[in-house]
Formats: C-alpha cells, structure tokens, sequence
C-alpha cells in the first residue's frame, strides 16, 4: 500500500514536471529560431530528423507516445535522438557527480571524526564551510577552474559544509542519547563511542542523508557544468533551454525529477523527513 | 640532451597535434550547407577550393586550380585543374568532382546557403573537355564569379565515402559532439610537402575565461577570438597578435516596419533620416574604440569596412560626435529639448529601448555608453538585455522592439556578401525586413546599385557602385555603424609560420604552412 | 538546499551568545554603511568618466573605477542597497507563501500532504534557469531596468519558497502531534485560540529563521545568474553583477579593491547565517 503511494506520488511529480515546464517552454518566446541563421541569407532550417508542431497539444500527444515507444524524441538543436545525446552526456556528469560526491563526504566525515578528537578541527572545519557557503557555488568553482582545478573538486568543496553540518547535528543528537550516556559514564574509549553510539544506530539516517545529497550535488550541476564547460546533462539542458530545444528540455527535467523526487522518496523513507 | 627530456621530444615530434577551440558545436558537418563560423573551421580543413584567397595579400590564388582565366568578355570562366589530385581514400579528383558539386548547388530542390547566389549568377553549363579542365558559362557577365568558388568545396562524385572523402589538408576522425573534434592529416594532400602537423583537435569551449586559462597552460595553442579585456589580460605573455580592424561590425539599427506593433509617433521617428543621423552625431565612436574596446577597434564607418581595402569608398570617414549637427538636425525635424527632455513635434518625449544580447559583455558596455551619450541629447534608452532566441524572435517574427545594437560578421571580401543584408527583399534586411516594393526610394536606389554591381564586367565598375551604395548608407543611415573591431589573436610560441590575418578563419588560414616546435625548445 | 535548514545549529567556531552579538554588530555596519553611502559618496553610480578608465583608489575614487570609469564606491554601495532591498523583500514574500503553503501541507490531510509534497519535489528538481529566461524575455520592451531587478529578485523567491515551506511543514506537523498542543487540546483550547496561543508563537522564530537563511540565499542566487548573464541590467549595479568581473583572471591580484563587494557580500551572508542560528536556539 505505501509502495504504491509513494510510486503513485512519484509519477504524479514528474507528471506536474513535465506539464509545467514544456508548457512554459512552448509559450516562451524564440521557440524554433536558430541564432546562428542570424545574418545569413538561410531562414529558418530545422535539423534533419527534428520535427516541428503546430499546437502544444500536438507536442503533447506525440511526447507521450514516443515515451510509451521507449524514445525521447529528437532534439531539435542537435538533430540526434535525445537517447543518444543523454547516453553520450551522462558519463561525464556522473564522473562529476559521483567524485565529487564522494570527496565530499570523505572530507565531511573525516573532519567529522577529526573533530570529535581534536574540537579545534571542527571548528577551523565550521569556519570554512560557512566562508564557502557565503560565496556563489558558481564563483567559487569558476575561480578553483580558472586555476586549473577539476570541476568535481569545486563541486565537492561547495557540498562538504552541508554534508559536514549535517553529520555534526546527527553526532550531536546521538550524544544526548540514553545509551551513549551509559556508555560515557561506563567510560568508553573514544573509538568504542564512535563506532557504537554514533556510527551503528544512526546508519538509517546516514542513508538518508546519501540521498538527501544527491539532489544537492544535481542542483550545484547546472551551473558548474555551464561556467566550467564541462560537456555533461547540466549543460545539455543549459543550451536546451537558451535553444527552445523542447524535446531535450523534456527528456531532462523528467530524468531530473525522477533522480530527485526518487531520492527525496528514499530519504522520507529512511526516516530523515521524521527529524 | 638528457634521455627522458630526448624522449619526450620525440613524442611530441612524433604527434605534432595542434589544439584550439571554438565555442559551440558545428552545426553541420555537410560542406555544402555550412552557414555558420564553425562548421567553416571544419570544412576548410577537410575540403579544398578551386581558389583561395590570401588573407594576408587578399588576392586570390590558386589552389585546386593551377591557373583560370575569363573569356568571352566576363561569360565565361575556366579553370585548369592541378593533375593528380587525390581525395583521402585514394578516388581519383578531376572535372567531373567540380561539375557535380556546382550541378548540386544549382538543384532547384536543395537550397543550399550558397544556391541563392551561384543561381543569381545565371550559370547556364558547366563543361568539362577534360579530366583537368571546366568551363562554366553565364547568360550575362559576372564581375566576381570567381570569388564565388573561393567558398565552394569540390566534393568527390565517385568516392563510395561520398562528401565524406577529403581532398583538404585534413580528415575528420572523430567527432564527439559538445566536446571535441580530431582531425588526421590527409596522406594525399594535393600540395607537397605535406602539412607539418600531423593531427589537429578543436575542442569545444563554450567559456572564454577558461579558454583563455587553458591558452595560459599551454593545453591550447592559439585563441583566434579573444575580446579585448582577454587580449588585455594576455598582453604580457608577449603571445598576443592584433591583425587589425576586421570586416565585422557592432551596429544598432532603429526598427522602421510599417507593421511592427509599436507606436505610430515612434515610426514617425525612427523612419526620420534627420533622427537617424541626429542620433549617429551624438554617439562618440572614439570612446566606444577607447573604452569598450581598449583601443582594439576603429570607429565604425559603413557596411564596407575601410579593412577591405579594394572596395571602401576612401572618401567615407566615420561619423565624427558633432553637437551641432545633432542640434540642428533635431531642430529641422521638428524635435525640441524642455527640461532635459527631448519631445517630439506632437509633445512625445523621446524614449526608447536598447536591445542586444545578454552574453556578450563588451555589448553591453557600448549599450552603457550609448545611454550616456544620448542621456546628454535629452533622450532616455533603457538597456535590455535579452538570449539570442528571445532577441531574434522580436526582431524577425513579431517585430516588436525599437532599436537593436547588434554585430554583424563579415564573412568574404567580396561586395556580394552585402546583398543577404541590403537588398530589401531579403529577409535578413534587419529593420524592415522582407519588402514587396522597396520602401523608400534610397531602398530602391541600394538594391538597383548593389544589382549592378553583380554584373558588373570591370571591377572598376563595381568600385564606382559600390561607392554609390556606401554613400547612400552614409547619408541616410539606416544602421549606425559604431566600430569594426580588430582581429585580436594568441599564439602560441610552439606555432611556427601562423600568419594572423584579418579575414576569416583568422589563424588557420594557411594551416599546411603551420608547424608545432616540441614545448621545450620554445621555451 | 534541503539541508539549510539544518545549518543553524552550529555555524561557527564560536559560541552561540557571541556569535550572535558579533553578527548583529556586522549587520549593523554594513547597513549604516549603505544608508550613509550614497551621502558622503560624490558621485552618481551611473556617470561615466571615460577619461578615468579602471583607475586605483584615491581621493576622488575610494574605491577606484571600473571599466566604463564609473565611481566603484557610489556603484558599490547602490547595489548593496538594491541587492540587500530586493532580496529582503523577496525573501519576506517567500516566507509568506512558505508559511502558507507549509501550514496547509501540515494541517490539510493527507491528500494536502501529498500534493504540497509533490509542489516541493517539483520546485526542488526542475532547472528553474528557464523561467529567468522565458519572464525576462516577456517583459515589456520599456519595463526600467529597476523593475527588470524587481522581477528577478521576484523570481529568485519564487524558486526558494520550497526550501522554506519544507521545513515550516515539518516545524508546524511537529507542533501539531507534539505534546504541549495536545496537552492544550486537552485543556480545552481549539481553533483559533490554539493558533493564537500556540502555534503561531512557535511557528514564527522558525520563519524568522528561514528568512534569515533566505536572504543571502538570494543575495548569491542573484549573483549566479550574473554569472550566467542574466543578472541585474545596466546600468543598475548589484553586488552579484561585480562578481562578474572578479571572475576575469588577473583582476584579483591587479585590482584587489575589486574584492571589496564579494567580501561584503560573503561577511554578510555569514553574519545572517550565524544570526539565524541563534534564533532557532
């Protein structure tokens, strides 16, 4: 029963999605022009294998049934099919996502943990977490990229405070808990109250917390990717959106959605929404 | 030399592979229906011409063709083809590769980008006697028809790898889209020795920062795009090279459609040549070169930029800021100043919008210096900055908008390159597009003067009109020419033999001539 | 973020009392700042003094010109008027639809539940960029470039209403099932005297925080889309739109003073982060 809910609910969401946005696409204004036509003696020609409609509603109807076909149409600015170009993009927006992701929990946990020994970690830690907070995401990869920095390193530099303030509240509420009390006054080692206390009652919430960044990485995405000209799904819907490119522009926020109403879901399951 | 320095040495000699960049995508990968500047980048270095011009000289010389001639006072043109022209997969490249491609420009089904123009020339056949030799023939003589196949690329017939096989000084090899592209050299490239490089990979950078960075780091060899502020910044490398004033232009133009949904009272102004021309004195181009450009530009003069030296009119200067000629004019037609506020002869105030695109900052900086400057003459402008699909969609379609500021590519020498923009029939005549009957009679008289210049026998001739067509524009100002910027450039101290030219492709013009030294010994 | 909201409770190596104090006395300056700005400043942020193009800072300029010769100290402290301006009432507009929209998703049943959990998911996952794009690109032609920022800013609280609605839901649902309002319940009070008496009470230091995290949220959200080009439009200066240039190589280290409204702008945002984590304490 709850399964079903939550499936019903996630398509719900990508239905809202997806009406909202191609119909704000559609009514937007430049919608089938090509700028780089401008000046020359061509007007307008579509790529190939691109086709045209006269009606949102005809957009609609033909949307669903490339989707019910398994295709997701072809993009008008590229004249491929966006499978294609989804296929093509993707590796490089996980790279991106998946290391610099990773770096940021590692660095989150270990100054984590650091911290717990030597408090002065945590707060030199708070201290330059909120320094990066109050900057743009954008500028402070843009300036790490200028310098030659790979993108997913300023993506994971923009993502760690969150992460890491996030595993500080965990810590925090687990430390006033019952049972790590008793095993402070028992005097447990610092180890034993990690890994005991902290660590095991809370993988739950760790879980959540996982899902809880993904969308947080996937947010940071398009303007890195844009600034940083990184060749990934962020700038794909990027110059979907400055192209009027509506099959692309589809294709993407509905795999968007899904990435994060699927990952919002998770974390509601794992008890994070409870907090 | 020591063993791993000598190694790395001749791994760089072994791969010469030069890198640079462009800012999107190609749009099309087919030669024939190329209309932007990236998908040229990548069809001059896969195809060859018949001729091709010098960017240094800006004469044209031989390339597939050992020599042509015209005959038959102007009718007739013949070219004499190199022998032993191979294409990349070893096809035989003769006469025949030339008539066909012509034939497929001149397909009424296709419209090609360069149909419009070889089928206003009146081709009436294309003959080939021999393998080496094609005459084509007009119904009426045609001055510039040999400029035409300086664009045209000779496409293989018989080739079973179709337009695919190159008979440029490079073949694609891959292509993976919205990243890069890499090119091999073609091993039967007409012209021997064969280029110095061995591969070639254009990566595509849509971020001019990064570009620039990258250029820092040597990750690539040449910036053939930079603005000015990137120019600036790379100045002390000593790497930097100006080729001066380009034939492109920034220039605003004021929408006068008779159906634009705009008020009647601002028609009434902006198809007034004593506004247009009022408004062009009060512009200073000097500070627009100053400021905006860091003195990497010239003030803007006309459609013929004064860089294409065989065809600008030498009398034409740019419209110098004059106070009291913007008076004047402003008095005649009718406009007065009252409390800092220009109104018009029926008590409009004067006030207008300033469109341009939002990713160009050099733009906006003129758009910012414009509304100074017409601040001064009373008149208010608001600046709006919009994406390019949003900006063509008011100009081409809807037509609603007031005046736009905008740049415009010079992409050849030859006067023909006007006619897309000027002739009022066009639909890229940007402010009134499209027209049945010319407008106004100076409308009339560019489109007759631009007709006769197409089939004009002398290029004498075609000087005296297109001097005519440069005069009208001055006079009437339909469009403010504000600045042609320079061809601003870096290059790489590895690059030898890059000669930067004005025209187009900028760096790579002569790419068979450019070699790569291994990082080391440039240092 | 979905997590902000979680930021709060401890943002700097400080204690709480302190931080608070030192926030507040931050604050204080930078508004004196910009309310005092534009009268000792001598000159309009608008006027070009091309003559005087990216100059150092002296006595004319303090803080130099920048590239069209225009006064960078009078531009500087116009644009923290504009950005600070705006993104206060954005913010506060959000709020307001936050508080709302979170409340019905709190109170309504389940079936409210869902749909405001659909609103968020929706608002949280779709690249909003496009509607900058698509409402700029709407605007009337003659629209003043105030109203244009008016209506980005407008925008920009539009696209962070979720963040806040979320945890005002969960804030409103805890009250809700907590145990002093059913100890209220029990007591006798209902409808609107529970309201008045218990749940607004509780409900506002949440948006207060909220609105304090909002607010430089925005403040840096504005200055993404200068990056982006899509910033506030000249000739107006903003704090974002000087982030701009800063991006440029070489300007940090040529002109540092360059650097003043970026620092500002960060000193800002830190100090209402730090303010509101001492509120939801």
């Amino acid at each position: 029963m709850r399964l079903a809910l939550s499936c019903s609910r996630f398509f719900l969401t990508l239905a809202t999605a997806y009406v909202l946005l191609t119909a704000l696409l559609w009514y937007a204004p430049g919608r089938d022009l090509d700028e780089s036509l401008w000046g020359t003696a061509q007007t307008l020609a579509n790529e190939p294998g691109a086709r045209t409609f006269s009606s949102y509603f005809e957009f609609t109807r033909w949307y669903a049934s490339e989707l019910v076909h398994g295709r997701g149409g072809t993009s008008i600015q590229f004249g491929v099919p966006v499978s294609e170009l989804i296929a093509e993009r993707a590796s490089t927006t996980l790279t991106n996502a998946w290391r610099g992701f990773a770096a940021a929990w590692v660095m989150a946990l270990t100054a984590g943990v650091a911290a717990h020994f030597w408090p002065g970690i945590g707060r030199l830690a708070l201290g330059a977490g909120s320094v990066v907070l109050s900057l743009p995401a954008a500028f402070v990869v843009v300036a790490l990229a200028l310098n030659g920095v790979a993108p997913w390193v300023g993506l994971a530099v923009c993502v760690w405070p969150k992460t890491y303030a996030y595993w500080q509240t965990l810590l925090q509420m687990a430390r006033k808990r019952a049972h790590v009390l008793a095993l402070l006054a028992q005097g447990a080692g610092p180890w034993r109250l990690q890994w005991h206390a902290i660590w095991l009652p809370n993988t739950r919430q760790l879980f959540g917390l996982l899902a809880v960044s993904v969308p947080l990485v996937l947010g940071a995405l398009i303007p890195v990717e844009v600034l940083c000209d990184q060749h990934g799904l962020g700038q794909l819907a990027w110059r979907a959106v400055a192209g009027r490119d509506l099959p692309l522009l589809t294709a993407l926020t509905l795999l968007f959605t899904a990435v994060t109403s699927g990952m919002s879901l998770l974390a509601e399951t794992a008890g994070l929404e409870a907090k | 030399m020591r063993p791993i320095l000598l190694l790395a040495t001749l791994a760089s000699l072994a791969a010469a592979e030069l890198r640079f960049s462009i800012r999107s995508d190609p749009k099309t990968l087919e030669p024939l229906a190329v209309t932007d500047q990236n998908s040229d980048t990548v069809r001059f270095l896969t195809t060859a011409r018949l001729v091709r011009r010098n960017r240094i000289t800006q004469k044209l010389e031989a390339e597939l063709a050992e020599k042509w001639e015209i005959r038959d006072k102007g009718l007739t043109l013949v070219f004499r083809l190199r022998p032993g022209l191979r294409y990349s997969d070893g096809t035989v490249a003769d006469s025949q590769d030339v008539k066909t491609t012509i034939q497929r420009l001149l397909d009424p089904a296709k419209a090609y980008p360069m149909s419009e123009g070889l089928r206003a020339a009146g081709i009436t056949s294309v003959e080939t006697p021999g393998p080496l030799e094609v005459r084509i023939r007009t119904k009426e003589p045609i001055a510039g028809l040999d400029s035409f196949f300086e664009e045209v690329p000779v496409l293989s017939s018989r080739s079973p790898l179709g337009d695919k096989a190159a008979l440029g000084p490079f073949v694609l090899t891959e292509y993976k889209r919205g990243t890069s592209l890499r090119f091999q050299k073609n091993p039967n490239y007409f012209r021997k020795p064969l280029p110095r490089l061995d591969a070639v990979r254009i990566d595509i950078q849509a971020n001019p920062e990064l570009e620039r960075a990258r250029f820092e780091r040597g990750e690539l060899h040449f910036l053939s795009a930079l603005d000015a502020d990137g120019f600036a910044a790379l100045q002390k490398t000593g790497q930097t090279q100006d080729a001066g004033p380009t034939l492109d232009s920034e220039i605003l133009w004021f929408n006068q459609n008779p159906g634009a949904p705009i008020p009647e009272h601002k028609k009434k102004w902006f198809t007034s040549r004593e506004f247009r021309c009022a408004l062009s004195a009060a512009l200073h181009r000097e500070d627009l070169v100053r400021v905006a450009y860091g003195g990497r530009a010239v003030p803007g003069v006309g459609p013929v930029a004064p860089s294409a030296k065989e065809w600008f009119a030498p009398k034409l200067r740019a419209q110098p800021y004059d106070a009291k000629q913007t008076q004047t004019l402003l008095t005649r037609a009718g406009f007065q100043l009252r409390n800092g506020l220009l109104l018009d002869s029926s008590g409009n105030p004067v006030t207008f919008s300033l469109l341009t695109n939002s990713t160009s900052r050099v733009r906006q900086r003129m758009a910012a210096m414009i509304q100074q400057d017409l601040d001064k003459i009373g008149i208010k402008i608001q600046v709006v900055l919009l994406d390019m699909p949003s900006l063509l969609e008011r100009m081409t379609r809807s037509s609603n908008y007031d005046a736009v500021l905008l740049g415009m590519v010079g992409i050849d020498l030859d006067p023909n390159d006007q006619m897309n923009i000027w002739m009022s029939t066009s639909s890229s005549h940007a402010w009134n597009p499209s027209q049945k009957q010319p407008a106004t009679p100076w409308e009339a008289e560019i489109d007759q003067v631009l007709r006769a210049q197409f089939h004009a026998t002398s290029p004498a001739k075609r000087r005296q009109f297109m001097q005519r067509f440069q005069e009208i524009v001055a006079d009437q100002a339909p469009v403010l020419y504000l600045v042609h910027p320079n061809a601003l450039a870096a290059v790489s101290r590895q690059l030898t033999g890059v000669k930067v030219s004005s025209l187009l492709p900028r760096v790579i013009w002569n790419i068979e001539e450019v070699g790569l030294a291994p990082a080391e010994t440039a240092r | 973020m979905r997590i902000l909201g979680l930021l709060h409770t401890r943002c700097l190596p400080f204690s709480r009392g302190h931080m608070k104090n030192l926030a507040s006395m931050v604050l204080s300056g930078v508004v004196l700042l910009l309310v005092a700005g534009p009268v000792v400043s001598r000159h309009d942020y608008a006027a070009q003094d091309r003559d005087l193009i990216l100059s150092s800072p002296g006595s004319e300029h303090w803080l130099g010109t920048d590239s069209l010769g225009r006064d960078n100290f009078a531009r500087f402290v116009v644009g923290g008027r504009l950005s600070v301006v705006m993104a206060a009432t954005a913010a506060g507009g959000a709020c307001a639809v936050a508080a709302f929209v979170g409340t019905i998703g709190a109170l309504g049943g389940s079936a409210a539940r869902t749909a405001t959990a659909i609103v968020f998911d929706v608002m949280l996952s779709t690249p909003w960029y496009l509607l900058v794009f698509v409402i700029r690109a709407v605007l009337p032609l003659d629209t003043s470039a105030g109203v244009t920022a008016a209506v980005t800013f407008g925008i920009l609280g539009f696209i962070g209403w979720a963040h806040g609605a979320r945890a005002i839901r969960d804030a409103v649902l805890g009250m809700v099932t907590g145990p002093w309002i059913r100890q209220a319940r029990a007591t006798g009070a209902a409808g609107f005297t529970l309201w008045r008496a218990h749940i607004v009470p509780n409900v506002g230091p949440v948006l207060v925080t909220q609105f304090l995290l909002l607010l430089p949220t925005l403040m840096l959200g504005e200055a993404t889309l200068g990056m982006l080009g899509l910033g506030i439009p000249e000739p107006l200066p903003s704090w974002g739109g000087s982030l701009v240039e800063l991006v440029q190589t070489n300007t940090v280290l040529e002109r540092p003073w360059a650097l003043v409204p970026a620092l500002l702008l960060a000193i800002s945002s830190i100090s209402l982060r730090a303010l509101a984590g001492g509120e939801s304490s």
